[in-house]
């Protein structure tokens, strides 16, 4: 392919010498019989979302949540021939498993959960807002580890290390606007690739 | 002027700061001010970029988790365990010579018979010639070997009881209590080639002790021990959420 392409939601996604890495579904299907490199790939892509989530379901215990985490990708191993695409996206089935696997680690553990019922004066969101939050975060934090490492490393430089455009050239040595059609480009991805997972949800 | 394609283009340019030439945002906002799929485009931007500010930064897991998620043993797979092939002990153009007027399913029946018949005096054989390696009456006893994760220890041995029925002896501490779960026993010839000794539950110590009783089985080299942790769902195929495994043969 030599020409740039328009993703769905019409961002221009430039070519690519790379091809392209297997969908979660198709991996889920590969390890759901028993594809080693599949589980592997699976882990490298969502690994990170995962503990982040269990870190914050699990109050910041970090050997908690890795545990949890562990315990998560165990339940993969075993459960992953049960993944149906039809009845939802692979994303959303895992934040389910990985989010009961941390309130089961917080109930063991005697971690406090969240507050169930907030009073009604109370400004904090509601435990379904929370959930949706939960998710939000989750779905972004898988979208940014798809991202291929040059993209990612500009958008978790913007937004996580407080860098701005020209700081990341400099700290990168990229010139400024090759630092910026990536951000673009970036920003592009994360937000087809959670337009694609909305539609499909 | 900005055109449609352009605005939509470098609509992230009135989202993240910096990013866009400052001498082209007027013209930006003033397509954005007419343009009611910008404007939508615009808003999904900006809820993305303040999504990304309120996920926080990605955790990296620690040097080993990765190595000890990976250790993992597969999933059980729709592969039922091998059992002992029994091949038909000549081939059909025999059976047919000497039974012509039966029909296939009676010849069939008649070579595994006269197939079961020659492995059973095979074992027999084989038995008496190997009594004195019998590794179950050696009672060899060995150290578990536990998944990554679990800090279990413990031993595990093979027994004949007074009633020469083999046994398997297993004392292990440090398991974790389960709720709403089981720990299963397996004597295992291979991954997908195993027998269940039961289920347990540790003391409130986290300590297991037993001593099973297991069958005979045909063809041998079920010289495995699995521990496992399975729902209690009824489902009798294993989970491989191993705990330790030794190998005793």
């Amino acid at each position: 392919m030599t020409a740039s392409t328009r993703t769905p939601a019409g961002f221009r996604i430039l070519p690519s010498n790379v091809s392209a890495p297997p969908s979660d579904d198709q991996l889920l299907q590969l390890i759901g019989e028993g594809d080693g490199e599949a589980f592997a790939a699976f882990w490298d892509r969502w690994s990170r979302p995962v503990l982040a989530l269990a870190i914050r379901a699990l109050s910041g215990d970090r050997a908690a949540a890795e545990d949890a985490t562990q315990d998560t990708f165990a339940t993969i191993w075993r459960v992953a021939a049960t993944y149906d695409a039809e009845r939802g996206a692979a994303a959303s089935w895992l934040f389910t498993i990985a989010r009961n696997t941390c309130r089961d680690h917080a109930r063991r553990r005697r971690i406090p959960p969240v507050p169930e019922a907030p009073e009604q004066t109370d400004p904090a969101p509601g435990p379904d807002e929370r959930v949706a939050s939960e998710m939000e975060a989750f779905l972004i934090h898988g979208a940014i580890s798809e991202l291929p490492p040059r993209a990612r490393e500009v958008i978790e430089l913007a937004y996580y290390g407080g860098l701005s455009q020209s700081e990341i050239a400099t700290r990168t040595g990229t010139p400024l606007g090759t630092v910026k059609t990536r951000t673009r480009n970036a920003l592009g991805r994360l937000a087809d690739r959670l337009s694609s997972i909305e539609q499909t949800s | 002027m900005i055109d449609h394609s352009e605005a939509r283009r470098d609509l992230f340019d009135l989202v993240v700061p910096g990013l866009g030439d400052p001498g082209r945002r007027s013209g930006l906002k003033a397509h954005v001010a007419v343009c009611k799929e910008c404007q939508s485009v615009l808003e999904d931007l900006r809820r993305l970029h303040a999504g990304l500010h309120a996920a926080g930064p990605l955790p990296e897991p620690s040097a080993g988790l990765r190595e000890r998620v990976l250790a993992i043993p597969g999933p059980p797979g729709d592969v039922e365990p091998e059992r002992p092939v029994v091949e038909p002990a000549g081939p059909p153009s025999r059976v047919r010579r000497v039974g012509g007027s039966l029909r296939a399913w009676q010849a069939t029946a008649a070579a595994l018979a006269v197939a079961a018949a020659v492995l059973g005096a095979l074992l027999l054989a084989d038995r008496r010639a190997s009594e004195g390696d019998d590794p179950w009456r050696n009672g060899r006893t060995v150290a578990l070997d536990p998944a990554p994760g679990w800090d279990v220890a413990g031993s595990a041995s093979l027994q004949r009881g007074p009633d020469d029925r083999p046994a398997v002896r297993v004392a292990v501490e440090g398991l974790r209590p389960v709720e709403g779960q089981w720990y299963e026993l397996w004597l295992a010839r291979s991954p997908s080639d195993r027998v269940s000794l039961g289920r347990f539950r540790p003391d409130a110590e986290g300590r297991l002790w037993t001593v099973v009783s297991v069958p005979e089985l045909p063809g041998g080299g079920y010289g495995g021990v699995w521990l496992t942790r399975e729902p209690d769902d009824g489902n009798p195929r294993w989970t491989r959420d191993w705990v330790f495994r030794a190998r005793l043969t």
